[in-house]
């Protein structure tokens, strides 16, 4: 019962980073945040919470549920809620928030970032369940096929993603406020974030695997596998858009990397859920 | 499908943790709004602490808005003898600081600095 409960906001977690990555790392939606009216955030919340009721009658987070409208009521706070979880800590790892800051500051960005996640809460069902037929047709693949097909479907995500990031300021601003130090925190929540998705998509229901899928059969390997792809794919694109050149310090180029292999990996995850 | 189930333990736990955490927010956002003046940007500034690269100095300044609306474009001009340096803050939200720097060729210990004007974000 815990273990289910525990996978359904896992689920929603992961719903919520899929569809809320494009706009954490939005330099308008910051500002915007930045300057928002008490009202605006309370009347912000209403309306994410009036979609969510919508999402949550259609697919909504929760595995097993039955569509009563109770509990589609009671699922819109809990995905409201798990929102604003995910969007206050990402602005806490990319440093967008810190607690010099104003409070109506901090409050106005949190708010507006939770909008995109609690939907992609609301959405979770809809962006992460694959059906089952898949997974039999995937357990008759050989073993460099499946790998194949799970690298590509990585590449494939971590590039759109990539691409749409890259070309931006945002990667140069996030970077520009860390410390050092602060890439470990950005490569684990990579990690971490990436590994949710994985196991939310993959082995959420505890089914065991009986074959071999390839070098992404575990989901910590195909979790550091894919984050290894992303790094690379992030380093292509930066350097595609001349974001990083001959002249770039290692540092910088390391910097821009780690920053922008944070959605690349998000988008290498979403990527193999997609072929 | 499954039977109608009734609602778990576990669920009526995260339920209850979820209204929690928000009930904390909407509060938080309501006390925001009680104590939320209408005053227009106004600002004060601070001189830190003065690094010399070469010949230059490198004057640590921040600037704070004691007002409650945000204010754009807000600049900053320091004055040493005859030498004028000016820095530009693209956004201060109000009761937020910001950190700047200004350059001048003397040492600007004596540095008279002010705001000289903002735009509405």
């Amino acid at each position: 019962m815990w273990r289910r409960e525990f996978d359904d906001l896992l689920n929603g977690i992961a719903g919520a980073f899929l569809f809320g990555i494009p706009l954490l790392y939005t330099m308008e939606v910051w500002d915007i945040g930045s300057d928002l009216t008490p009202l605006h955030m309370l009347l912000y919340l209403g309306l994410t919470y009036i979609a969510l009721v919508a999402l949550n009658r259609a697919t909504g987070f929760r595995r097993n549920s039955d569509e009563t409208w109770g509990r589609s009521l009671a699922d819109s706070i809990e995905a409201l809620a798990l929102g604003a979880l995910v969007a206050c800590f990402s602005l806490i790892v990319l440093r967008r928030v810190s607690f010099d800051l104003a409070y109506d500051v901090i409050l106005g960005k949190v708010v507006l970032e939770t909008m995109p996640c609690a939907i992609g809460v609301g959405m979770a069902n809809g962006l992460l369940r694959r059906e089952d037929n898949d997974e039999e047709e995937a357990e008759q693949q050989s073993f460099w096929h499946a790998t194949l097909v799970d690298a590509g479907g990585t590449m494939l995500g971590a590039t759109v993603v990539g691409l749409s990031i890259a070309p931006t300021d945002e990667v140069g601003v996030i970077a520009a406020s860390l410390p050092p130090w602060w890439l470990w925190l950005i490569m684990a929540a990579s990690l971490l974030i990436s590994y949710v998705i994985v196991f939310q998509a993959e082995f959420g229901d505890h089914q065991q695997r009986k074959s071999d899928r390839g070098l992404f059969q575990s989901p910590l390997s195909e979790t550091i596998a894919s984050y290894i792809i992303s790094l690379v794919f992030a380093l292509v694109t930066l350097r595609v858009f001349n974001q990083i050149d001959e002249s770039t310090s290692l540092a910088q180029i390391i910097d821009y990397t780690i920053v922008l292999g944070l959605p690349a990996t998000v988008g290498g995850a979403a990527g193999r859920l997609a072929v | 499908m499954k039977k109608r189930e009734a609602r778990t333990t576990a669920e009526w736990v995260s339920l209850a943790i979820a209204v929690l955490l928000l009930s904390c927010l909407v509060g938080l956002i309501g006390w925001l709004w009680a104590t939320e003046g209408d005053e227009p940007a106004q600002f004060s500034l601070a001189m830190g602490e003065v690094r010399q690269v070469g010949e230059q100095f490198y004057l640590e300044i921040t600037v704070r808005n004691d007002g409650d609306q945000a204010a754009a474009a807000v600049e900053v001009v320091g004055k040493v003898d005859d030498q004028e340096s000016n820095v530009t803050i693209d956004l201060l939200p109000g009761h937020a600081e910001q950190s700047a720097t200004l350059i001048f060729s003397s040492d600007p210990k004596q540095a008279e600095l002010a705001v000289v004007g903002y735009s509405e974000p």
